[in-house]
């Protein structure tokens, strides 16, 4: 039960990761889920259908750039959507996360 | 694992799961593999890393059905519509005049205030329409902490269309019910029907188990990696599985009707048999009863052995072959008139046998 909670947790915040990471910069696939997979411990796999579906939504966009030494590359950027989603989300997770440190905070003084 | 192992899995998992727009999926992974090894990792290393492709695929569903935050809009007012993301459905007869709707958790009833949040709940006339919303992250990630079961209590005066479809979660549907139709998916989860009379019921469940009791009507149940239960059936009943075990306990079966799996066993208890019926399965075994036998009956397994009873008054054309192993007919010799039921049992390397009862 414990790890398939901190899988879905992983993945319910991975969306925030990635708005987060296409805010500073445009990346390719396989760079961004590198970039993830460094800080975070995920199935790199599982972050494909994300982007498919954050695109479906109109939180990002991809262009095909050719690439000097290699294959041609699917390049990602955030819309005006993703940047208001991102602001949303962040905000919540900032509540979030501030009450569940409240309450780990709480549970060890006693 | 391979690229092209891993391609072609992931296709395939994709593909059985009816997923759209697969070559592009399949396109960003090539690239995936194309990039990672240009930055010096074995394919075998890739592979690891990605995960497996029933993984990816099991999240292309999820993903998919995130986006349906929309309520659905049905033609057919007259209804049951219900779809979960990681919550439990549970369909019960209920006293009085309207919909009961409850939400659990822990099996304790939860505050409506939080169940506005989460379920988009909509009941006018006659019909009912229930979707799940995941359109924050505190309560998407709320959400999978507690996994919530949504039980909704049904009028008796209700006969109209049931469908549902559960992603991670199980489907329940328990006690006396009627419905014109139901029609059930479940992604992964269990589905458990008991006591049902519908005209047709189609049950689909990808990787959890398929139990349907004492229903009365044409039953269609597809399973994948689970197994597909039927017992104290009255009315057709078609049912596969491709890794799972199928057993059908009926009365009558008056249509054409297969029922098959891939690995998996098939059992089949029939009263009366009014129309052609197959069994096939690749490497497991085939067992079936049929105690009136008025139609054509094919069971046709590669490695697994066949056994089929019959009483011992039955009259048949009987053609049993089994091409490496024994073959044995308890009813060798017996008069056979023409115009006849044709039984034919087949198997590669198993044993095909026919007995009295």
């Amino acid at each position: 039960m414990g790890v398939i909670m901190i899988t879905q947790l992983k993945k319910g915040t991975l969306e925030m990761c990635v708005l987060s990471i296409l805010d500073k910069e445009d990346q390719y696939g396989y760079e961004l889920v590198t970039l993830i997979s460094r800080e975070v411990e995920v199935t790199v796999g599982t972050i494909y259908p994300l982007l498919n579906r954050m695109k479906k939504e109109g939180l990002i966009e991809s262009e095909t750039r050719d690439s000097p030494d290699g294959p041609s590359r699917k390049y990602y950027h955030l819309t005006d959507k993703g940047r208001e989603a991102l602001t949303k989300s962040v905000n919540e997770w900032h509540r979030f996360s501030a009450g569940i440190n409240r309450i780990l905070g709480g549970l060890f003084n006693e | 694992m391979s690229k092209k192992d891993f391609l072609e899995k992931l296709s395939y998992e994709l593909a059985i799961r009816k997923i759209q727009g697969i070559p592009d999926i399949i396109a960003d992974f090539e690239t995936h593999f194309e990039e990672a090894v240009r930055a010096g990792q074995s394919e075998e290393e890739i592979c690891e890393m990605l995960g497996s492709p029933t993984e990816i695929a099991e999240q292309c569903i999820e993903e998919s059905t995130y986006t349906e935050t929309q309520p659905v809009v049905y033609n057919n007012s007259n209804g049951i519509y219900i779809q979960l993301i990681s919550a439990n459905l549970e369909l019960v007869p209920c006293d009085l005049p309207d919909f009961d709707i409850n939400i659990a958790r822990h099996g304790l009833i939860i505050d409506p205030d939080q169940i506005q949040k989460e379920f988009i709940i909509d009941t006018s006339g006659n019909s009912l329409h229930i979707t799940q919303v995941r359109n924050n992250i505190a309560t998407w990630i709320l959400g999978l902490f507690e996994v919530k079961t949504v039980i909704v209590g049904v009028p008796a005066s209700f006969n109209g269309i049931i469908q549902t479809k559960i992603t991670s979660g199980n489907m329940k549907l328990i006690g006396s019910m009627r419905a014109k139709t139901l029609s059930s998916e479940v992604s992964s989860g269990n589905t458990k029907v008991i006591n049902l009379t519908s005209e047709s019921m189609n049950m689909h469940s990808l990787s959890g188990n398929i139990s349907v009791e004492q229903c009365n009507g044409d039953l269609t149940a597809i399973g994948h990696s689970g197994n597909v239960n039927v017992t104290f059936h009255h009315g057709n009943v078609n049912a596969e599985s491709s890794s799972g075990s199928v057993s059908v306990e009926t009365d009558v079966i008056n249509k054409n009707s297969v029922i098959g799996t891939k690995s998996g066993n098939i059992k089949l208890k029939l009263n009366s048999l009014e129309n052609d019926l197959n069994l096939k399965c690749v490497s497991g075994n085939i067992k079936f009863t049929v105690y009136n036998l008025h139609g054509n009956i094919t069971a046709k397994t590669t490695s697994g052995n066949v056994t089929g009873n019959l009483s011992s008054d039955t009259i048949a054309d009987f053609r049993l072959k089994s091409s490496s192993s024994g073959v044995k007919n308890e009813f060798e010799g017996s008069m056979q008139p023409s115009s006849i039921p044709v039984v034919t049992l087949s198997s590669l390397s198993g044993n095909v046998k026919i007995k009295k009862i």
